[in-house]
């Protein structure tokens, strides 16, 4: 095979691993933001977050939520439960921070499974 | 409340699903934390070919499962068998557990992470994943696992469920039965075009007819490589796989997953894994 087209082969399957690496670290990410409590499961995301400040900001104590299976669950201490998703948050990001990173620094197929 | 995890093994002609099932249990107990039982028809086996099971399992479950269906089952793109498939009775779980909150697994779902671990003690009675998921491989188009076809019902995966004993969740089980035994009817019923009994269909159908708000969905999703992949290398929390290529039978692309958990389909692969064989 020509030189020339033996790398461009080369070059697309690297790019199809750094695809399907980039996707999963993203689904490993997803996985990490879900947070349980009183048996119900929560997916921690901006939206969450903000809304339990702004309760806080509102002086709300505790209120109701609906957890990922749209069930209403009591939260009696909403600065308990926001520095509890918060953590989860910045826990889970920092990791996928790390992993995209080292993810694009490899060149080779063989390192990028490596990692 | 009793809590633990059900695996079902039925070995056929040329896969130990009983070793499967070992190494499955052993990665329960470090992930999960909760006693593992078995259903089989082969306890004297797999007592036989791996002593450590009598420690690793909470109880060794005997039933027999007497069907003659026979599948194809690949072995990456390239290789495949027709063997026995003997997976009837998953619908027995209700029956069969020894546990008050069940989480019913596939031997060949493969932890990675303790996700799960916190599911136990839930609001809703029965948690399952629903359909699509995450397929390792970028290029496919999996839609028959999105629905059971383009004019049926929802697909759900009955790879990795969880119950609570209960009335609602009694009477799912006894309509999962009655499907089973007429399963040339709710084949047909729903458009069904294969006449193997999967028990996928039969917990959408199941699903279906017990009304949305029965159940829940399991938290994250479905990950999953077909048995037309191969696992070539599982490093703890750490699976190597090489994933089929769109259009070029018998070439792949690698893929490394972490802390997922993972349904592997290639049972021969994941046999060599276990043996420490790799490719």
């Amino acid at each position: 095979m020509d030189e020339r087209l033996e790398k461009a082969f080369q070059t697309a399957n690297y790019m199809i691993t750094l695809s399907n690496q980039r996707r999963l670290a993203a689904e490993e990410l997803a996985q990490n933001l879900i947070y349980y409590t009183q048996g119900s499961s929560f997916t921690v995301n901006r939206e969450l977050i903000s809304f339990v400040k702004t309760l806080i900001d509102l002086n709300h104590k505790s209120t109701i939520l609906l957890d990922d299976n749209n069930i209403p669950v009591e939260i009696k201490n909403c600065k308990d439960f926001l520095t509890a998703i918060l953590e989860v948050y910045n826990e889970s990001m920092n990791t996928y921070l790390k992993k995209y990173v080292e993810i694009k620094s490899k060149r080779r197929v063989g390192d990028l499974v490596s990692i | 409340m009793s809590k633990g995890v059900l695996i079902f093994a039925y070995n056929n002609a040329d896969i130990d699903y009983a070793k499967i099932s070992l190494f499955a249990a052993k990665r329960v107990k470090k992930y999960l934390n909760v006693p593992v039982s078995l259903v089989t028809d082969s306890k004297e086996w797999l007592l036989k070919s791996q002593p450590d099971a009598e420690h690793v399992f909470d109880k060794i479950i005997t039933e027999y499962s007497d069907t003659t269906q026979k599948r194809k089952f690949q072995d990456g793109s390239l290789a495949s068998k027709i063997l026995t498939w003997k997976n009837f009775t998953r619908c027995q779980s209700y029956d069969l557990t020894p546990y008050d909150e069940t989480l019913v697994m596939d031997s060949d779902y493969i932890l990675c992470s303790n996700l799960l671990s916190k599911i136990w003690d839930n609001k809703i009675n029965f948690l399952i994943y629903p359909g699509i998921g995450v397929d390792l491989a970028l290029w496919r188009k999996n839609d028959g696992f999105e629905f059971l076809n383009q004019y049926s019902i929802p697909f759900f995966w009955a790879t990795v469920f969880y119950f609570k004993k209960s009335l609602e969740v009694d009477s799912f089980f006894s309509i999962l039965k009655m499907v089973r035994e007429n399963w040339d009817y709710f084949r047909s019923l729903y458009n069904i075009d294969t006449p193997l009994f999967r028990n996928d269909y039969s917990f959408s159908i199941a699903l279906n007819l017990m009304g949305r708000h029965f159940f829940g969905s399991l938290p994250g999703k479905m990950k999953f490589t077909l048995d037309r992949d191969l696992l070539v290398e599982i490093k703890d929390e750490h699976l190597k796989f090489l994933i089929e290529k769109e259009n070029y039978a018998g070439e792949y692309t690698a893929a490394k997953t972490s802390n997922l958990d993972i349904h592997v389909m290639n049972k021969y692969s994941l046999i060599r894994c276990i043996d420490g064989l790799g490719l």
